[in-house]
């Protein structure tokens, strides 16, 4: 088991501001397949992202790779294992940096040779993004386009595991095919592990074999791809959730 | 947005600064810097700040050359001439100093305290708020007391005691202020830095495993710049006034220099027959102060970020 | 046949800027009767612009022009601002995306009802209060009293988008225009402020224009659907027939979407053709 999630609690806050965020979640993502967790909002979803990357407390439960528990943000081995591509393409990338500076930190960080290559590599070869867009900054690129700077910094520490807050989300139709096709390809290239989150189960369906659907913080019901396929779910607010997917009913 | 008029101009330097394919780091900061600049422009009372301002700097490097005569000579014959008299456009004084070069010479002064203060004060507010901000805790409660110690002394008591200490003089006139102007920065500083700290880029360097420092150099202090510039440029005039106001009070600049309010505190005895005596360097305080202010406005359109395009 | 509600001819949204001209709306021309007509587009169509064009919500550097835009067929072009406002939210009304940025955050729901009454008619308070508390029972809101007492954000995005809509229908409007209305909720929650909505448009008999990215939902929700694209209006379709589209954007933007239970490794993307900008409407 690539990434093994464990009876995670993660709580926000005490006594009467206490938020349960996430209750006795557990699930297990495979090498080379894709997760996916499927919510509204205030289910917890992304806060299992943020507590795998350590990014929020866990209260209790284990998180383990490769067998091994995890460290966190706080451990140089585990960033460049684990890396995350956030939501909001508008709030990912620091507004005074231009693409180059926000490729080559991470590298700077961690002190890796050849900097300029390894920045062309991932901004033209990873992404699809020609060199002009090097020293642009965020304000002058567009919302896909800001999207795939963001995949390309995460993918520039060459980790194994890829958490995808919610990536097209913010961004149209047309623009999210391009990025969920440019995930497809990125993640058979670089044989990487995606654990991702949406609120569409459409777009879960396409990227993920196996899902889990999430409600209030606590897990509702784990299905694969097929049982979606034949509306094979055992849960009443599954079956909501897809019937929503299909539109308006009168 | 749909098909636009596109003015922008195939070669030349104008190209090269409004290019939206910068070949290199240093071609990206001067087309943004380039941008900023045109958007200042558009303000004529932003531009007539930076006129100002400019004349000022102009004055104190060019001193020697603007100046009829040194600050310090005195001509008991020529005292208290009001302006327009023959050899002193500006009058002079009651020791026959003339009163144009005494302004040239003491834009100097105006000008090394601006500097020292506006280097000094804001960088170490800066420091304190965003280290504050960032870790919280018990170092925010700390910082944030000793801020605000500071922030409760009045600068001209302040004053009074580094003179009672130290002596007076120029410099501890220019450490009294500084020693007060840092605490404002601080605050503004923290405030942003508590925004800041939320967002996706900070939780996606720290998830990159940057240290402290770096996410507090790098990260934090460019988004706070911004309104520390914009604070910086509009408190100008009030430490102006401030080491204006001290000089007047014998705290600062000690006679024979020519410092503007030194000038002032000089010139009031003679304020109602010979006017010009300590209206002259006022007129002068007032344009510089009004200079930076009208910067700091205009400066503030430019870099607010919440008016910058998205 | 009767007259239409709202007339659209060769409608122009230009932004003047210091150094160029941007048009983000370029010769859109519509009807609308008591219907509801959905306007579909991306980012950068000028969908929004067109919704607020017909409330003459468009300020400068922004400048509308058209060949003619009526309402009931008063010309919304030549009137003064104060008969625009009295038009505004009284017949015309809006309905915009985040009720967060919607309503006052500063003031309870119940003033805020009671204002929108006071603006357009009033009554007694003891009327105006009667009536607030009828428009939040009209949304299904179970607990109108509570809500009348509470603060924006102490309401569920849901929950505020319905309040928004209580205020918009409180005057009685003959035409709603939704920009986004449900575009910041949770997606059970979307059909059922969409379910009330519908309900509310049907028994009142209004026209409804609802703006949106969001093709198969304006499809499933709408009777007529437009699609615009770079500012125009690339094809006008009835709802039930989108699988007919002709122009090469729309179906591009229904077969771009995933759909659960299909088997496509490889989403198709849009190829834009610059000639989607410029050719004739279908």
């Amino acid at each position: 088991m690539k990434l093994a999630v464990e009876d995670l609690n993660v709580t926000f806050g005490s006594g009467q501001d206490r938020v349960d965020a996430v209750k006795d979640v557990s699930f297990g993502v495979e090498a080379n397949t894709s997760f996916g967790l499927v919510g509204e909002s205030g289910s917890g979803k992304s806060t299992v992202l943020r507590a795998i990357c350590g990014l929020a407390p866990v209260a209790s439960g284990r998180i383990a790779i490769d067998g091994r528990p995890v460290a966190g943000f706080r451990d140089p081995a585990f960033v460049k294992q684990v890396q995350m591509v956030f939501q909001d393409p508008y709030g990912s990338l620091h507004p005074r940096h231009s693409v180059d500076r926000t490729l080559s930190e991470p590298l700077a960080i961690h002190r890796m040779d050849d900097r300029h290559a390894r920045v062309e590599r991932a901004l033209i070869d990873d992404v699809g993004l020609d060199a002009s867009f090097r020293y642009r900054y965020p304000h002058q690129l567009s919302g896909g386009q800001r999207q795939r700077v963001a995949i390309a910094r995460a993918l520039i520490l060459e980790p194994e595991i890829l958490l995808l807050d919610e990536p097209t989300s913010a961004l149209d139709a047309s623009v999210q095919a391009e990025v969920l096709n440019l995930l497809m390809r990125l993640r058979r290239e670089h044989e990487l592990t995606f654990v991702m989150v949406s609120h569409d189960l459409a777009v879960i369906n396409h990227m993920c074999e196996r899902l889990m659907v999430m409600q209030h913080g606590e897990t509702v019901e784990e299905l694969n791809r097929a049982a979606l396929a034949d509306h094979a779910v055992g849960q009443d607010y599954t079956r909501s959730l897809l019937k929503a997917s299909e539109g308006f009913q009168r | 947005m749909a098909v636009q008029d596109d003015h922008t101009p195939a070669v030349g330097s104008r190209a090269w600064l409004t290019s939206d394919r910068p070949t290199s780091r240093w071609h990206a900061r001067c087309v943004q810097g380039y941008l900023a600049w045109r958007r200042l422009a558009t303000n004529w009372l932003a531009m007539l700040g930076l006129i100002i301002v400019l004349a000022l700097i102009g004055m104190a490097i060019f001193a020697p050359l603007l100046a009829t005569y040194t600050p310090f000579e005195q001509d008991l014959q020529s005292r208290l001439l009001p302006p327009g008299s023959p050899g002193h456009f500006l009058g002079t004084d009651e020791f026959g100093r003339d009163l144009w070069s005494r302004i040239v010479y003491g834009s100097r002064i105006t000008l090394m305290i601006v500097a020292l203060v506006a280097v000094t004060a804001p960088l170490f507010g800066l420091i304190i708020g965003t280290a504050s901000g960032y870790f919280g805790g018990l170092v925010d409660l700390v910082l944030m007391r000793l801020t605000d110690i500071f922030l409760a002394f009045p600068r001209l008591i302040l004053a009074l005691a580094l003179v009672a200490a130290l002596g007076p003089g120029i410099e501890n006139a220019i450490l009294a202020i500084a020693l007060t102007a840092w605490p404002p920065y601080a605050r503004v500083a923290r405030a942003e830095t508590i925004t800041v700290r939320q967002s996706d880029y900070i939780a996606a360097v720290r998830l990159q495993g940057a240290r402290p420092p770096r996410i507090i150099f790098g990260h934090i202090m460019p988004m706070c710049m911004s309104s520390v510039i914009i604070r910086v440029t509009l408190d100008m005039a009030g430490i102006i006034l401030t080491a204006a106001g001290l000089g007047f009070l014998g705290l600062g600049a000690q006679p024979p220099m020519p410092e503007w309010g030194l000038m002032i505190s000089s010139g009031r005895k003679f304020l109602f027959d010979q006017w010009w005596v300590a209206t002259v360097p006022g007129l002068a305080i007032f344009i510089v102060s009004l200079g930076f202010n009208l910067l700091g406005d205009g400066l503030r359109d430019v870099l607010d970020p919440r008016s910058a395009p998205k | 046949m009767s007259q239409p509600l709202l007339e659209v001819e060769d409608l122009h949204v230009r932004f003047h800027t210091p150094t160029r001209v941007v048009e983000a709306v370029r010769g859109v021309s519509f009807t609308l009767g008591r219907e509801r007509l959905g306007i579909v587009g991306e980012s950068g169509s000028g969908k929004t612009m067109t919704g607020r064009s017909v409330l003459r919500l468009v300020r400068p550097p922004g400048e509308v022009t058209a060949r003619r835009m009526a309402f009931d067929g008063i010309d919304l072009l030549s009137l003064s601002e104060r008969r625009m406002r009295e038009i505004r939210g009284s017949r015309i009304s809006m309905v915009m995306q985040d009720p967060k940025f919607s309503l006052n955050p500063v003031m309870r729901i119940g003033p805020q009802l009671t204002e929108a009454m006071r603006v357009h008619g009033g009554g007694s308070r003891k009327e105006m209060r009667a009536r607030a508390l009828a428009m939040l029972e009209a949304v299904q809101i179970r607990d109108p009293e509570r809500v009348m007492r509470a603060y924006p954000h102490e309401l569920s995005g849901g929950m505020g988008q319905r309040v928004m809509i209580a205020m918009m229908l409180v005057p009685d409007p003959d035409l709603l225009i939704a920009d986004e209305p449900t575009s910041a909720l949770d997606v059970t929650v979307q059909l059922e402020v969409l379910k009330i909505l519908d309900d509310l448009v049907a028994s009142r008999g209004m026209g409804l224009i609802f703006v949106s990215h969001d093709l198969e939902l304006v499809a499933t929700f709408c009777d007529r659907v437009l699609v615009m694209y770079a500012g125009r209006i690339v094809e006008e379709i009835a709802a039930d027939r989108l699988s007919e589209a002709k122009h090469p954007y729309t179906q591009g933007l229904i077969d771009c979407l995933p759909k659960i239970g299909e088997d496509r490794a490889v989403l198709p993307t849009l190829r834009r053709e610059a000639s989607w900008r410029e050719e004739p409407v279908a």
